[in-house]
């Protein structure tokens, strides 16, 4: 029988070495490969108008994978699943199509933890429409501080935006108190699941939101494709954010009348065969015993941050042991640039990322430039775990 | 030891460590910050001439060893040059990571960064400084052309 790690061809065959970069993007599986190489090679066709027996079957691929994001995101209805081009693109299609029913003065609430993506599209909808943004503030441990929140709502609230699990430090946000805060006022809320959804199956109805997003790169899926779920009540409210293809019902010179959700959202050919792979993932991802593999990552990241507690020079920045938290660690080393870090911890085989991981509001927060990341997924085995260490201890000795 | 502990030899970790001596400027005649946006790195360089001389180069670094280095070499080397002179440094900290043809003259101690020309993904932080000179000499005097 085949372990969980030789399901993942570049571990299997070493070339990923430890890689410990699953915040950036995680390995692709290989039933994720299998599934889009069979769609390419014996069912390739364009999806949704085709009657021909191949596109009717590529039709039914697209809308199963559909299906498979459905039952990923614990939604009832497939059609509240929109494929997109990623997370980022989900949360541009929302700050248009949900933007749009917004008018000067309207208020927007954003995370202090947030992803630039999660930040930028909110900037340049303030831009086009006048709304206000104001923050939610983070805690010394990055957990969104929930008792500023009632404060920060208002009559013209309409939209809270916030991480479901922080890029940065990990820390995983209460999301059913925010919605349960939120309904009771009449807002709506995004939540960004990008990160969370590489570590088990989540459930949108009982927490309560309005949108999820994720992306397929972050889920052992192909790159170029993510989801926005959104609530059907919500998504009837959204004007569609981009035009053409099969997101319409008919076209005039005098005007255009829409399909319904998700189509309407889906303007041009969609990314089929990755939609098809990310469906893929989302089989696999549900058949896996995820009290499991949490409890083997958490050991895992138990003894990584015994390891860097060792370490004279080294903070760890967010919420240390918690246990509301995901694998992803981020630590600043005195004297010794996240950057240089991940250069020479790159040339021992050791992958990790240094930077701001577009998340430089939290940086300020937490008043560094940049941290540098270690992020484990699934697959990672405490073997990695030692290649870490030995390479960080060469690494520092290097750069004294 | 790994190809990449090259990039890190002594020169260069002597050059980062009076990076910390940076600071601003007296009646700086231009200040320009320069981001790269890959990174996030910053660095704020400030010029202070007199006439056609440099007389001093200062400034803010926030960024990677290779970055503080070249920022403190830029500032150690520009005093008492030409502008037209520190034109040519930058000049020649762009050959030296295009195509690693060495620096010569007063840019000399570019050449400490030789071992970077082989690693694509850090010219720019090597370059910034230079880049942020640059923008701030463009404001006081542009370039021909």
């Amino acid at each position: 029988m085949l372990s969980l790690r030789d399901q993942f061809p570049s571990l299997a065959s070493g070339l990923a070495g430890t890689y410990l970069d699953n915040a950036a993007m995680t390995q692709i599986a290989t039933p994720v490969l299998a599934r889009m190489t069979s769609f390419e090679t014996g069912g390739r066709a364009n999806v949704k108008r085709g009657i021909y027996p191949l596109a009717t079957q590529a039709t039914a691929a697209f809308e199963g994978a559909r299906a498979a994001l459905a039952r990923y995101l614990g939604a009832e209805n497939p059609n509240e699943v929109v494929f997109t081009s990623g997370a980022t693109g989900a949360i541009n299609l929302v700050a248009h199509g949900f933007g749009a029913g917004l008018t000067a003065g309207d208020e927007i609430i954003i995370g202090e933890a947030e992803h630039h993506a999660n930040i930028v599209p909110w900037q340049m909808l303030r831009d086009r429409a006048g709304v206000i943004l104001k923050v939610l503030p983070v805690d010394d441990a990055g957990y969104p501080r929930l008792d500023a929140l009632d404060d920060l709502m208002t009559a013209r609230t309409r939209l809270i935006t916030i991480t479901h699990a922080s890029n940065v430090t990990g820390a995983v946000t209460d999301i059913a108190a925010i919605c349960d805060r939120a309904r009771a006022r009449g807002v709506r809320v995004l939540v960004d699941g990008a990160q969370m959804a590489a570590h088990g199956p989540v459930d949108v109805t009982t927490l309560g939101c309005d949108f999820y997003v994720v992306t397929g790169h972050k889920m052992f899926g192909p790159t170029g494709v993510g989801v926005l779920w959104a609530r059907a009540e919500v998504q009837e409210t959204m004007t569609p954010f981009m035009g053409g293809g099969e997101m319409i019902r008919r076209v005039t010179f005098g005007e255009t009348t829409y399909a319904p959700p998700p189509h309407r959202f889906e303007a041009g050919t969609p990314p089929v065969t990755q939609a098809v792979g990310l469906g893929a993932a989302a089989d696999m991802l549900l058949g896996l015993d995820w009290p499991e593999i949490r409890a083997h990552e958490q050991i895992l990241f138990g003894i990584l941050m015994e390891r860097l507690a060792a370490l004279d020079r080294v903070t760890v920045i967010g919420p240390g042991g918690n246990a509301r938290r995901l694998p992803i660690l981020s630590f600043t080393v005195a004297g010794a640039h996240p950057h240089d870090i991940c250069e020479l911890m790159g040339a021992r085989g050791v992958a990790l990322r240094g930077g701001h991981h577009c998340a430089q509001p939290l940086m300020d927060r937490f008043g560094v430039e940049a941290t540098t990341r270690a992020s484990l997924a699934l697959y990672n085995v405490q073997g990695d775990i030692d290649a870490f260490t030995d390479a960080l201890d060469e690494t520092l000795k290097v750069l004294a | 030891m790994s190809g990449a502990d090259g990039i890190y030899d002594t020169r260069i970790k002597e050059l980062a460590a009076t990076a910390r001596d940076l600071g601003p400027v007296e009646h700086a005649d231009c200040r320009h910050e320069a981001d790269n946006f890959l990174c996030g790195d910053r660095v704020a360089v400030e010029v202070a001439r007199d006439g056609e001389r440099i007389k001093a180069v200062g400034g803010k670094v926030r960024g990677c060893l290779l970055t503080q280095a070249a920022a403190a070499l830029v500032a150690q080397a520009a005093p008492g040059l030409k502008v037209a002179d520190l034109r040519g440094g930058i000049k020649q900290a762009e050959a030296l990571m295009a195509d690693g043809t060495p620096a010569t003259g007063a840019w000399e101690g570019l050449n400490a960064f030789t071992p970077v020309h082989d690693a694509k993904h850090r010219h720019d932080c090597v370059l910034l400084p230079f880049q942020a000179l640059a923008a701030c000499l463009d404001q006081t005097e542009p370039r021909d052309g």
